[in-house]
């Protein structure tokens, strides 16, 4: 098992240095560090370093350090489910953004788990969910897939873009669900999601939208829509995608996606 | 034979066409010029410049505003001094008073906006480029395309989608220094063609790395009417300091591929196209670069990439000496700049090539302060026209940002990389290909 630089813990220490300089240097030589164990040959030192950074990461704050839990809310439940709930970690949230996206750059399974827990990390979860996208493992498709129960509309519509660069039926059947999200902006970038996989079956889910909703999700609706048809048409299914091109025509799609069609279909 | 039709007429009568009159547009095949002669209102193009800093305002805003093939029509920037700045020099000379918006969305959303330039910071051009494309507008982008490689075929498959007429801002295409010796080469002036040399360094200087590591300023509350989260973007999250901001997006790479992409989609272009490798790029990359690691700018401010083609020609990409283009053959060289025009020997020069090889309008270009310039905007209004793909088509654009990638990637590495151009990904190194593709902040998405 390979040994990780003694470095390596002092750049992150660093990380979070008063002096833009340091932290700079610290960020720029773990990055390069990174990005070269990332060769095909470094499996073992990938998850070596994947470890240290993401238990970094993760790493809760000391006991009488900065950021621990100060008071004992006994006999106040709200303010105690508030500090049960809020974790509080040993560096500031603009290192475990660092070490979040740093953890992006290993392709290996061994960054995920960290990248998982870090989903539950308000300051560093969107980074964390970046990070995710750029794994390409299994593993990562479903802490991708979990996080879709998490709250806050922009972070769930961060998940669902992460999702569609996906595919496999686990991440179909989130992104239907996705589709009839409350929230709207969800709802949109579920719509676009499935827009980008080769399915003609969505094309009801999306057609319903061009229906529903303000004048911007029905115009976003009907882009989706030709979306699908041109994803169909690069797959090979020219019939499927010709049959939503002709439905675009007839239906009160902008001029634009029309001419799409039309162009498509001449 | 140009056909004399409007755009507004043309979008009626695509109701009944096709793509096929959307032919590409090689090295000889590119038209004469339209006259400078005003045109009937109608029959202007009503453009929206979005991102009014120097390139923006000082470029587009100063060459559109004053062809009279144009009306600007709108002005969006997320820096309401800028914009509104911009909106004042754009309604000199003209009756009409320009549309100011901060959120090129709410520009996207006017019908009576024909085409838009994209002056933006790097990280923004696929974003705003396919939403402007799938509300029918046409486009001039900005150079480079791109900021990573996979964005760049999404845009090429959206443009070729709406069947929109697309100009990328790499006009040393429509320069007639550039356009002649890329003549020259193909049509083996200097024999067979063995290796490109591009020089990144400062214009005007024979040697001299261009280093700015940049000066530390410390975080600040960002001015007022900028509105900084929207600068930012699909970026990742950085707070508030003027060395990352508007001119100096440039040099970090959260927003710009340094200079590599920001000169080498220039002269790495000309390569491509010299090449006549539009549509594919080398196979093989390896690079060194000097990344300062006392900051702030994190660009490679040196570099040296060399790049090497299926059919063995070598592209060596670097920022040491000078600016300009040189091609090496068998029986001679020629090296071209933005200002001059040398080879091996005199009459590789001055061999007539004939009327096809150039445009017919290339002489005129040679006083011009900025050369290509006028005639990049006057390819792109002319194609508005014809529906005819432009000197700098977004594949093109999408190839040429595509090399410049590379080198960065493969000098980030640090290690030998073998590319598929066809499929476009690296060959056998997932950490590579992780590189390819940058994951958008919530909410954004392509």
């Amino acid at each position: 098992m390979p040994t990780t630089n003694p470095e390596v813990t002092q750049w992150i220490d660093q990380l979070g240095d008063p002096d833009q300089v340091v932290a700079y240097f610290a960020y720029q030589c773990l990055l390069e560090l990174t990005l070269r164990t990332g060769a095909p040959t470094q499996a073992e030192a990938q998850v070596c370093l994947a470890t240290v950074l993401g238990e970094a990461l993760t790493a809760p704050a000391r006991a009488s350090g900065a950021g621990a839990q100060p008071a004992s809310f006994a006999g106040n439940p709200f303010l105690a489910a508030v500090a049960s709930q809020t974790a509080s970690y040993r560096y500031a949230p603009r290192v475990r953004v660092q070490l979040a996206r740093l953890l992006g750059l290993l392709p290996c399974d061994s960054a995920v788990p960290f990248l998982k827990q870090a989903l539950m990390d308000l300051e560093a979860r969107d980074m964390a969910r970046c990070s995710l996208e750029s794994n390409a493992s299994e593993s990562a498709t479903e802490a991708l897939i979990g996080a879709l129960a998490a709250v806050g509309a922009t972070f769930l519509t961060g998940v669902v873009n992460s999702l569609a660069n996906r595919s496999g039926p686990s991440i179909v059947q989130a992104l239907r669900k996705a589709a009839q999200e409350p929230q709207p902006e969800v709802r949109d970038a579920a719509l676009m999601a499935l827009a980008a996989i080769p399915d003609s079956s969505h094309d009801s889910i999306i057609e319903q939208a061009a229906h529903t909703g303000s004048a911007a999700e029905r115009r976003l609706a009907h882009v989706a829509r030709a979306r699908l048809a041109e994803t169909l048409r690069a797959s090979g299914d020219k019939l499927g995608a010709a049959h939503i091109y002709r439905a675009i025509l007839t239906s009160d799609a902008e001029e634009p996606q029309k001419r799409a069609a039309r162009l498509a279909l001449a | 034979m140009r056909d004399a039709v409007g755009r507004r007429t043309f979008l009626k009568r695509s109701a009944m066409g096709s793509a096929a009159s959307l032919t590409p547009t090689g090295l000889l095949a590119v038209g004469a010029g339209q006259a400078q002669k005003p045109a009937a209102p109608s029959e202007r193009v009503r453009v929206g410049l979005i991102g009014v800093g120097v390139r923006g305002r000082d470029h587009h805003l100063r060459f559109l505003g004053a062809n009279p093939r144009v009306e600007i029509a709108a002005i969006c920037d997320v820096d309401r001094s800028r914009a509104d700045f911009a909106g004042q020099l754009a309604l000199r000379g003209s009756k009409r008073r320009p549309l100011i918006f901060g959120d090129f969305r709410s520009l996207l959303d006017r019908k009576d906006i024909d085409a838009v330039v994209i002056a933006t910071p790097d990280h923004w051009h696929s974003i705003i480029a396919i939403q402007a494309m799938e509300a029918g507008k046409d486009v001039y982008c900005e150079k480079p395309l791109t900021l990573f490689i996979a964005e760049g075929r999404r845009m090429v498959n959206v443009a070729r989608q709406y069947g929109t007429v697309i100009q990328v801002g790499s006009q040393q295409r429509s320069d007639w220094h550039f356009r002649r010796a890329v003549a020259l080469v193909r049509r083996q002036r200097i024999g067979r063609l063995k290796r490109i040399v591009t020089h990144l360094g400062n214009p005007g200087t024979t040697s001299g790395a261009f280093i700015n590591p940049g000066v530390w300023e410390p975080v600040q509350t960002p001015p007022e009417g900028l509105d900084f989260n929207m600068w930012l973007g699909p970026a990742p999250y950085h707070e508030y300091s003027p060395n990352r901001c508007h001119f100096e997006f440039r040099y970090n790479l959260d927003h710009s591929g340094g200079r590599i992409t920001d000169w080498g989609a220039h002269h790495n272009d000309i390569a491509q196209w010299a090449l006549d490798m539009d549509a594919s790029g080398p196979v093989r990359i390896e690079g060194k670069g000097g990344f300062n690691k006392a900051g702030p700018y994190d660009y490679a401010n040196y570099l040296e990439v060399h790049y090497t083609y299926g059919n063995g020609i070598e592209l060596v990409c670097e920022n040491e000496h000078g600016n300009g283009v040189r091609f090496e053959g068998s029986d001679g060289w020629i090296n071209v700049t933005r200002l001059r025009l040398d080879a091996s020997s005199p009459e590789i020069l001055t061999e007539p090539v004939s009327g096809q090889d150039i445009r017919a309008y290339d002489e005129k270009n040679k006083s011009e302060e900025i050369p290509g310039t006028d005639e990049h905007h006057n390819n792109w209004l002319d194609c508005i026209k014809s529906r005819q793909r432009c000197a700098a088509d977004i594949e093109t654009g999408h190839r040429s940002a595509t090399v410049c990638h590379l080198g960065n990637i493969a000098m980030r590495l640090g290690r030998k990389l073998e590319w598929d151009p066809d499929k476009e990904q690296f060959v056998g190194d997932a950490g590579a290909n992780i590189l390819k593709d940058k994951p958008f902040r919530a909410p954004w998405r392509l």
